[in-house]
């Protein structure tokens, strides 16, 4: 990673920008097509997080009561962890295809295959956006209301936007030689969500574990997924600013990360074409 | 000024003549693995067993210099479609360099970008985007290539309710708007209709004389003779020779003449390319099978009369031409062959149109299925104007009752009967 990788990303991430009307038509297409042909179209984007809160509202509001500290219901809190936890998911398991499922023009037409996890990344980014949409509805609804720090998630999205590129280069590159990728990439994901505070505040865990392993909240903070999680909880939920040491920590992370694997992407993106 | 205008011209002159794609001494090399998709499992342990290389080009080179039409022909597996896919950038050389110099559309993959969702519409759009043009670019070009396409009426159904035929003329249309320097055509002529076909040629054409550079792919000699200008012949990834058209395919031919590359014929292209290739300055026009007065016969039995026509053409002068015939067994074997310089006259020169009979009296060919070749070249047989190979069919049904092999040889017995006596 010295100096001299830096010309070679640059010409990489120029290409990106140059063919930014082909990513632009790949994501609309990607979105649009999603819902192709249903009853709903578009409107599923948002119907699915609606009947995803609806869910967590019954099971957790009415038939298992789970009581949080803060002034909002347990099912906000899973809802507002969980909009970019999917994004992150989906985001990680749609990369590792993004290359093997497009054989056809990776073998067939030139153009930077850099664009391929890239579209992927951003048409789940705007998933996430849209499901920002219902979160704002929500907040409003249930009278949580909104903070000047809400100013701060522009930040918040940038950082994980980076972080779930980088995942998305890493194994859309690495799936190309090994498939065993995509298959285990679902039980990695899902393993992952238990260790970052989605389902569960990170206080809680402060607070159980503050006798006996006080080293337990670091050693959580140092899932990158963490800081990015907890900021939108705060900032959304506590009318906070974000932990800025642990966030900080999640942001160099994710564009160390990602510098690493679009170099890597880039480096090995010659051989997909005979690997496909 | 006027030497700045010369000085000009002089610059236009060396800039026309560099050439817009170099291939300097490539190789590319492909790992063959006996099953696809690799796992973490086979990388460990297997990949040395499992892995061999093959060189599906050997240090290659040639030039393919603006407005020329360079034809590629060889073999299936003779690294044609590797050399496309390096020139249109889908991959790299293992060693060497592929220049290009300008904008390359491949008419590779037609409608790679295609959804079946979408509507025709849509898909213009986004197969434009993937060859590279701009959503502008499209909307200006968008009625030329929907009428190009003759696809006004559906255009807005979705492109899963499309023909096939449909389909390949949309993402024709489509790739054929994009405006390249360098065009790569890799047997795309299979699209559509005789009609839309024709028109595919014209647009080829329009290119051409539009001064784009074509390299062209195909197992067709004759497409390759009337749409290039020159020529390289890959043999199993080998540059084999490169040059004008003509030379190259005729260097090729007599190859595949010579026996040299004895399965080409069998191996590849259309019904019809296998049985026929030549030149065609000479030309045979029909064969006819004949026996003692019947015409167009196809049985016979053994020790009939057996007559052949050959009927034949040529619009300019060849210089001593010959017909050659020769008989197989349907299980390949070679019968008989002769040719037409056995014969007390020859003409020297010949131009128009003529016939030559082969007659036998008495066939002396054994039951069985037949076929024969008809060639047409000159008296060295550097030169194969026409060749119809193993094209015509017939079947000797009732021949002598105790013989057995490929044909009655005349004989008699000697000796029996003094034995005892």
């Amino acid at each position: 990673m010295g100096g001299g990788e830096k010309p070679l990303m640059y010409s990489d991430l120029k290409q990106l920008a140059e063919y930014r009307e082909l990513l632009r038509t790949l994501v609309s297409k990607d979105i649009r097509s999603r819902y192709k042909g249903s009853v709903l179209g578009f409107a599923w984007n948002f119907a699915i997080p609606v009947l995803q809160l609806l869910v967590f509202w019954l099971l957790f509001g009415i038939i298992v009561k789970v009581k949080l500290e803060g002034a909002y219901p347990y099912a906000v809190f899973l809802f507002t962890g969980l909009l970019p936890w999917n994004f992150l998911a989906n985001s990680i398991i749609g990369g590792s295809v993004s290359i093997v499922g497009n054989a056809n023009l990776v073998k067939k037409i030139y153009f930077p295959l850099q664009i391929l996890p890239a579209t992927t990344v951003i048409s789940q980014f705007i998933s996430l956006l849209l499901g920002m949409i219902v979160l704002a509805v929500v907040i409003l609804v249930f009278g949580i209301g909104l903070s000047g720090y809400l100013l701060l998630l522009p930040l918040v999205f940038l950082v994980q936007l980076v972080f779930a590129a980088g995942l998305a280069y890493l194994f859309g590159c690495a799936n190309v030689f090994f498939r065993d990728v995509q298959h285990i990439l679902g039980i990695l994901v899902m393993a992952w969500m238990y260790v970052t505070p989605v389902l569960y505040p990170m206080s809680q865990v402060a607070d159980r574990t503050a006798d006996k392993y006080p080293w337990a909240t670091t050693l959580m903070h140092l899932n990158p997924m963490t800081g990015i999680i907890t900021a939108y909880q705060q900032i959304i939920l506590d009318h906070q600013p974000p932990d800025w040491p642990w966030f900080g920590y999640s942001a160099i992370v994710a564009v160390v990360l990602f510098v690493a694997s679009f170099s890597m992407f880039n480096h090995f993106k010659f051989r997909f074409e005979e690997e496909v | 000024m006027g030497a700045e205008g010369q000085f000009q011209q002089s610059a236009a002159v060396k800039v026309a003549s560099s050439p817009v794609v170099e291939v300097l001494d490539v190789v590319k090399q492909y790992r063959v693995r006996h099953e696809k998709g690799r796992t973490l499992k086979e990388a460990f342990l297997r990949q040395r067993i499992y892995q061999e290389t093959i060189n599906a080009l050997d240090h290659v080179t040639f030039d393919i210099h603006p407005g020329k039409t360079m034809g590629v022909i060889g073999r299936n597996g003779s690294g044609k479609s590797t050399l496309l896919k390096l020139i249109a950038g889908t991959s790299r050389p293992t060693s060497g360099e592929v220049k290009v110099n300008g904008r390359v559309s491949a008419l590779l993959e037609l409608g790679a970008g295609f959804h079946p969702d979408f509507s025709g519409r849509e898909n213009v759009f986004l197969d434009g985007a993937i060859m590279g043009l701009s959503r502008r670019t499209v909307e200006e070009r968008f009625d030329e290539i929907v009428a190009f396409a003759e696809m006004e009426e559906f255009i807005d159904a979705p492109a899963k309710t499309y023909s096939s035929g449909m389909y390949m003329r949309l993402a024709f249309s489509v790739a054929v708007s994009v405006d390249p320097d360098i065009i790569l055509i890799d047997e795309v002529f299979a699209v559509g209709d005789e009609s839309f076909q024709r028109k595919c040629l014209e647009r080829i054409d329009q290119f051409k004389s539009d001064g784009k550079t074509i390299v062209f792919v195909s197992h067709s000699l004759d497409a390759v003779r009337s749409l290039c200008d020159q020529a390289v012949w890959l043999d199993r990834g080998a540059l084999r020779a490169q040059g004008g058209v003509d030379k190259v395919t005729d260097y090729y031919l007599w190859a595949v003449n010579e026996g040299d590359e004895k399965r080409l014929s069998a191996d590849e292209g259309t019904h019809e390319d296998q049985q026929r290739w030549g030149t065609r300055r000479g030309e045979v026009i029909e064969v006819g099978l004949f026996g003692e007065a019947e015409e167009n016969k196809h049985i016979f039995d053994t020790g009939d009369s057996f007559r052949v026509r050959v009927a034949y053409r040529s619009r300019e002068e060849i210089e001593e031409p010959v017909i050659g015939l020769a008989i197989y067994r349907s299980d390949g074997v070679l019968c008989y062959g002769c040719n037409t310089s056995e014969m007390d006259r020859t003409p020297d020169k010949f131009k128009g149109e003529g016939e030559v009979w082969f007659e036998i009296d008495d066939l002396s060919l054994l039951p069985g299925d037949y076929q024969i070749s008809v060639a047409f070249h000159n008296l060295e047989q550097t030169e194969t104007y026409d060749h119809h190979d193993r094209k015509y069919r017939f079947k000797v049904l009732n021949g002598p009752k105790i013989e057995i092999g490929l044909c009655h040889l005349s004989h008699t017995w000697r000796g029996w009967q003094s034995g005892e006596e």
